[in-house]
């Protein structure tokens, strides 16, 4: 929770305030770069670049949106942003056939037990529109229409890479969950 | 809640339980990128303050001379009552002999002699310059009133005004005779010129109409305190000898007032021959007023030659100086690296065609863009999958068959027992292994680009004296002539830039901001804050490009062609 008074104080731009609050916001903005970005150097670019954001516009901040929320708000916005930017230089993703379909059971009850850090890792194989599409629609919880604005493609498109991004991660939880021994009786 | 809601949350879960540990060397890269935003801002106020400077020392260097206003306000008393201004004048004239202490001898005009002149005394010259602006306003109150107290005879005094302080005895002298400003008084009174009872507006003086040499009237004084208050030190000019001498006492007064007359006219014209300010040709201004009785014309003020005489209008330049380039990378991972200014240096010649206030004309510059590109190392995180298959030896019990039988009623019995035995399972597994692997070392490079240009420049300018303040600016062509630096590969390693000198153009722009001081007509030296900069990418390689802007101050030569 991060006190008005510090924000008051990073507003007057005070060393030393601008540290505590970019000691008490790290966790929160790296967990969002590390999502979106896929490597930790970019994340931590990325969050710096964020935090200056939020640092630049502290006094625009409306008093009635709670601290947190508009920092994340910045974060995602700085993330996206960045994308656009780079976007013609990415490699165009085709919109191929579907992987093989998984028992999503299985995958979701291995998930359950999965280490964070190792899911984070899978994530990371996920084709990088798919993966921001997925992290903003499943994980900060924006709607097909937004993500759609957001990234200026159609609504379709992004419920195309949600999917996408599903089969994709429980094809490889598939792959790791255990094989289960049936015995058969006759 | 189906499959795709629970495996969406549970990835939310997931992702919620990781912790990413506070390390300083992100708070460090952050504090570096506050202080170099903290100093972009601060250059940015720093070039508005300099930019406000020059405007406001252009203004003042700019702002018009005071001797305009003087005749402004000379004007205005002009057709002041004369009731207002007529104590003044007394007081003025007092005042003058006061502070005559610091007095120059007087110069006798026709013999050169050098002579006392107490009632003349240039107390003025003591003041300060705003004392004496002051004082020249009152004064020619004063003035106006004597002018109008002595009727028709007496001829604008304001050019004489400019007449020097020493020649005002020589007139008394040379008549012989009183000077009297009022033709009414005889000459050879003592005490005053103007007879303060006439019309209740005329004023005592402490001056002399006797014919002593050294000796001046009242009109004498106003004139030669005006004279001092002109500005600087009027030239001595060898009046004319009088042209009508008197011999009549009778009558002396009016002749010595006519001779008076002429001769201050002479004088008059003779000091404008050489006008040597403008306040000068302000007090000419004044000659004219409606209200000083002018019985000859009054000689034309004279023009001082403009100091850009009828040279051609073409001016050739040269410049140099030096510029801060900033630039801006786009495309590929140009976000991660750190882009820093870089000094470098500007010069050029131009050749303008110059109106009164616009001109055009063209050029050739040769600048440099360049920047120092800071790139942090790169990593590259690699995830490898292995699927593996491994044995899981379970122990379990086996029935064995170990006989047949059948009974009577033809139904087969097996026989069998229990082995414990251990049997080997076989598993595959997904083994994931994450490495990182750094694909790019941490490099500062300085990226330089240089361009011959050749601008369109379009000029307006205002010119006040010896400064001008204008700007100068329009769209430029650039040919390519070096371009050496490096830029990190969107893979792995760096790509040094192509060498394509003289194979590259680029359109740009560039703008100047100018305070000229001009030595004489032909030679004249400025100081021009300028700012260049692209219109196209300098480069664009790998999806990556650069353009470049620049400011930077010069130093500029100019020769006006005779």
């Amino acid at each position: 929770m991060v006190h008005e008074t510090l924000i008051a104080r990073c507003v007057r731009e005070e060393p030393k305030a601008q540290y505590e609050l970019y000691r008490a916001l790290h966790p929160q903005m790296m967990a969002i770069c590390n999502r979106y970005e896929r490597n930790k150097q970019d994340a931590v670019a990325r969050m710096n670049q964020g935090f200056l954001k939020i640092l630049t516009n502290l006094d625009k901040r409306r008093p009635d949106v709670p601290f947190e929320l508009w920092t994340r708000r910045v974060m995602i916005n700085t993330v996206i942003d960045d994308f656009r930017q780079q976007r013609t230089r990415k490699e165009q993703e085709t919109l191929d056939a579907p992987l093989d379909n998984t028992d999503h059971a299985d995958t979701n009850d291995y998930l359950r037990h999965m280490e964070a850090d190792a899911f984070a890792a899978l994530l990371q194989r996920v084709p990088e529109m798919s993966r921001r599409v997925f992290n903003l629609f499943a994980i900060d919880g924006y709607a097909h229409q937004e993500i759609a604005d957001m990234l200026g493609i159609s609504e379709g498109t992004s419920k195309w890479h949600v999917s996408h991004a599903r089969q994709v991660l429980q094809t490889a939880l598939g792959r790791m969950a255990v094989p289960t021994v049936k015995t058969v009786s006759r | 809640m189906n499959t795709n809601n629970e495996f969406d949350e549970l990835a939310r879960q997931k992702l919620g339980e990781q912790v990413f540990p506070y390390e300083e060397a992100h708070w460090l890269e952050a504090q570096r990128m506050i202080a170099a935003k903290g100093k972009r801002r601060r250059g940015g106020a720093l070039w508005f303050v300099a930019g406000a400077g020059v405007l406001v020392v252009g203004t003042w260097l700019l702002w018009p001379a005071e001797g305009t206003s003087v005749t402004n306000r000379a004007k205005e008393v002009a057709v002041t009552s004369a009731e207002q201004v007529a104590p003044v004048a007394e007081i003025l004239v007092e005042t003058n002999v006061d502070k005559g202490s610091k007095q120059e001898p007087a110069r006798d005009v026709k013999t050169g002699k050098v002579t006392s002149n107490e009632e003349t005394l240039t107390a003025s010259t003591t003041l300060d310059r705003a004392t004496r602006d002051q004082q020249t306003t009152i004064q020619r109150k004063g003035q106006a009133e004597v002018t109008r107290t002595s009727g028709s005879q007496t001829k604008t005094s304001e050019p004489a005004a400019e007449a020097t302080l020493p020649i005002t005895p020589s007139i008394g002298s040379d008549a012989g005779t009183s000077t009297a400003i009022d033709p009414d008084v005889p000459a050879g009174t003592d005490a005053t010129t103007v007879d303060p009872t006439q019309d209740g507006r005329s004023e005592t003086t402490n001056t002399s109409t006797s014919g002593d040499e050294g000796d001046a009237t009242m009109s004498v004084a106003v004139i030669a305190t005006t004279t001092i208050t002109g500005g600087e030190e009027p030239t001595i000019t060898e009046p004319a000898p009088p042209q009508a001498p008197a011999t009549e006492p009778t009558n002396a007064a009016s002749n010595d007032g006519a001779a008076t007359e002429d001769r201050v006219a002479e004088i008059a014209v003779a000091s404008q021959a050489e006008p040597t300010t403008t306040s000068a040709v302000s007090d000419s201004a004044v000659a004219v007023m409606p209200n000083d009785s002018v019985t000859g014309t009054p000689q034309p003020a004279p023009i001082p030659p403009p100091i850009i005489g009828a040279r051609a209008p073409w001016e050739f330049g040269m410049l140099c100086g030096l510029s801060q380039t900033t630039s801006t990378y786009a495309g590929g991972t140009s976000n991660t690296w750190d882009v820093s200014t870089q000094l470098t240096p500007a010069f050029g010649a131009e050749m303008m065609h110059m109106g009164r206030n616009f001109g055009i004309g063209s050029g050739l510059h040769y600048g440099t863009y360049a920047d120092r590109l800071i790139t942090p190392e790169e990593y590259r995180t690699i995830i490898s999958t292995n699927q593996t298959w491994s044995l899981i030896f379970v122990d379990t019990t086996v029935l064995v068959i170990t006989g047949t039988f059948t009974d009577s009623s033809g139904q087969i019995f097996h026989t069998g027992q229990n082995v414990n035995i251990t049997v080997g399972q076989l598993r595959s597994d997904l083994d994931s292994t994450l490495s990182s692997v750094r694909i790019r070392e941490a490099r500062e490079r300085i990226n330089r680009t240089s361009y011959f240009e050749v601008p369109l420049l379009l000029d307006a300018h205002l010119v006040q004296g010896r400064w001008s303040l204008g700007v100068r600016g329009g769209p430029t062509v650039g040919m390519l002539t070096q371009r050496n630096g490096s830029i990190p590969s969107d893979g792995e390693g760096y790509t040094d830039f192509n060498d394509v000198a003289m194979r590259t153009w680029t359109l740009g722009w560039t703008a100047r901001a100018y305070v000229r001081y001009r030595f004489n007509s032909a030679w004249s030296v400025g100081i021009e804050p300028a700012a260049r900069g692209q219109l196209m990418d300098s480069f664009e390689e790998q999806g990556i490009t650069r353009r470049s802007n620049a400011i930077g101050c010069m130093l500029s030569l100019s020769y006006r062609l005779p």
